[in-house]
């Protein structure tokens, strides 16, 4: 009987007073939660990596550069070494298939020690793993980028790569898809893994690695295991720059541009400006209804009641901008996903990035309303009568 | 009027000043003044004589520098912000010339909105505002009406309609005709005189127009906060 509910064609009507400043007004929100759910995806197309990654794992690579390979002898020494639990290496071959716009995420891994750390990740069939296992030239796919090219198991594919070419002088590396399997790790859905050895014969046999893959036993010993791999090559020929698999990550995407960075950024000026249109359009709707302000105070409207109504108001005018702007950013990702997949594995918006536009869309209301609350503190019932 | 009923205004030495600028303006100088109830009362004063001031007074939306309000047997000294209000609410009902009326709702919402204060179901609310726009003598047909696509006359009678519908005991009218032509102007004092005699409401209307004064019970000369008296003949 006495639900709030009740006070909602009052505060309708003072966003159907001005059509066309309601519109502008709630456009601006809808462009600033859109621009806010387009960023949101694509930060964590950048960062989702970098979540998934093993809080165990860390990541040793040449201290000069990715692109400088590391000796595979390395693995032995560093699997010797206190609070190691195993250690995979893995050369990072890129390629594409046809062509270059047809970008591969393809690895050269040994397969057991590949499989020993994703298995739990992973859905494929016994009898293709077994496969895969046996087939030195052989390939496990993701899903993904089988359905992407219509791969199915048996299948001789050709992976080319500009970066690891046969001392013969060919590019083209072709694999037998032995098994397609699905992953819970969005990333590993779009790759595809070969056997180290097929890379190792076919490239003459150079026992290099891109990376090595270091699961230390407890987590409280990560710090301490990498300072002591870096400081045990430190004066060979190839010293190692050892960080946790997540900084990894993060480094090699900051090595561009720190995304985080630009996104917060520019949300930070969208949603500034945001805030000054929607309390600009507040404040000069209660200046404007002052008089009927003054006369719903007459009526017995308390003033907390008067600035719960220009909250609700505020909270109608955001809301529905906010849902309208996040809802087309979710559209707009869904419909990228499938032509960026390949490139942006991780690009989605989030439950946490949806959580997150409405909790700013309810704080940006109450900032907004912020300033019509003090106006209306200020309003003397009979000034404003005498005024209107 | 019952013996033992107190007065529906009581007025004891009220003063009130203004600033206006580096001015001080006195607009109430130790006045004094009781209004019976079920009496309809017209205060006649010339422009800035007061005369809003003291509605405001009455009804609560403003204070006294010295001096005391009693209405209904209420010292409105002794209650705080919150709780004159919720004293608003339930016994007062202002109207003013300019009606005051939310442009974009309909007739029907306006007189509603004091009744969203009280623990009403909707239909009750209804029921209610339906009562109050035909006493007021609004048409049914335009009860959904938004105030644009009505007369001045039936603006005011829908802001009549609004102050009534809580069934407060005192109307408080700020020049209540002043914005409308004599024929509507006859017609919305009618309609006060009616509610006067027959509901019994205790009406207060500050005007400057001698001829609205003749529809009331009893008419006070305010100048300067000073008060002449002249009761009408019966």
């Amino acid at each position: 009987m006495k639900s709030p509910l009740r006070f909602s064609p009052l505060v309708l009507s003072a966003l159907r007073r001005h059509r066309l400043r309601t519109w502008l007004t709630m456009l601006s929100v809808l462009i600033a939660f859109l621009l806010f759910g387009l960023l949101q995806a694509l930060n964590h197309a950048f960062y989702g990596g970098v979540k998934s990654a093993g809080r165990r794992i860390l990541v040793s690579m040449s201290a000069e550069s990715l692109v400088e390979p590391l000796p595979r002898a390395y693995a032995t020494e560093i699997a010797a070494m206190k609070h190691i639990d195993r250690v995979a290496y893995e050369v990072w071959m890129g390629g594409y298939y046809q062509h270059h716009s047809q970008i591969l995420y393809a690895l050269a891994v040994s397969p057991r020690r590949w499989l020993d750390e994703e298995r739990r990740f992973l859905l494929l069939p016994p009898r293709q793993e077994s496969a895969w296992l046996k087939d030195r030239s052989g390939a496990l796919v993701g899903n993904l980028v089988a359905r992407t090219y219509h791969w199915k198991t048996g299948e001789i594919v050709p992976i080319r790569s500009d970066i690891w070419i046969h001392p013969n002088g060919h590019n083209t590396w072709p694999v037998r898809v032995d098994g397609i399997f699905h992953s819970t790790k969005k990333a590993l859905g779009e790759g595809i893994l070969v056997h180290y050895r097929y890379w190792n014969d076919g490239m003459g046999d150079p026992n290099d690695v891109s990376l090595l893959r270091v699961e230390v036993s407890h987590l409280r010993d990560l710090g301490q295991v990498a300072r002591a791999i870096d400081a045990r090559f430190a004066n060979s020929p190839s010293p190692t720059r050892t960080s946790s698999a997540q900084t990894f990550i993060k480094d090699f995407i900051n090595q561009t541009v720190d995304i985080g960075v630009i996104v917060e950024d520019i949300l930070a000026a969208v949603f500034f400006t945001m805030l000054l249109v929607t309390a600009n359009t507040l404040t000069r709707s209660v200046r404007e209804r002052s008089g009927e302000i003054a006369v719903l105070h007459t009526q017995g409207y308390s003033r907390p009641l008067i600035f719960a109504l220009i909250l609700a108001e505020a909270l109608v005018l955001v809301l529905a901008g906010a849902l309208a702007g996040t809802g087309l950013a979710a559209l707009i990702v869904q419909g990228l996903r499938g032509a960026l997949s390949a490139y942006l594995p991780y690009l989605a918006l989030t439950e946490r990035a949806i959580l997150e536009a409405v909790g700013l869309a309810l704080a940006f209301a109450a900032l907004s309303s912020l300033l019509p609350v003090l106006q209306v503190q200020r309003l003397r019932t009979v000034d404003a009568l005498r005024r209107a | 009027m019952s013996s033992t009923q107190p007065p529906a205004i009581q007025m004891t030495e009220v003063s009130k000043h203004y600033r206006r600028g580096d001015e001080t303006v006195q607009v109430l100088d130790h006045f004094t003044l009781t209004v019976e109830p079920e009496a309809f009362v017209a205060l006649m004063a010339p422009s800035g004589s007061g005369k809003s001031t003291l509605l405001n007074l009455v009804g609560g939306l403003d204070r006294p520098d010295s001096g005391g309000i009693v209405v209904a047997g209420i010292d409105l000294a002794s209650l705080n912000e919150a709780a004159l209000t919720r004293w608003r609410a339930r016994n007062l009902g202002f109207i003013f010339q300019l009606y005051y009326l939310i442009p974009v709702l309909s007739a029907a919402r306006n007189v509603e909105l004091p009744l969203l204060l009280l623990p009403l179901s909707r239909e009750e609310r209804h029921r209610r505002v339906e009562a109050a726009l035909t006493l007021a003598g609004l048409p049914p047909e335009r009860h959904r009406f938004r105030p644009t696509e009505l007369s001045g006359g039936q603006q005011q009678r829908v802001a009549i309609a609004r102050a009534i519908v809580t069934d407060p005991p005192l109307l408080l009218c700020d020049e209540p005709t002043g914005d409308l032509d004599r024929s509507a102007g006859d017609e919305i004092l009618n309609l006060l005189k009616t509610l006067n005699e027959r509901l019994r409401k205790t009406i207060v209307m500050v005007t400057h127009d001698p001829h609205a004064a003749t529809f009331a019970t009893r008419r006070i000369d305010l100048d300067k906060g000073l008060v002449g008296e002249r009761r009408p003949a019966a």
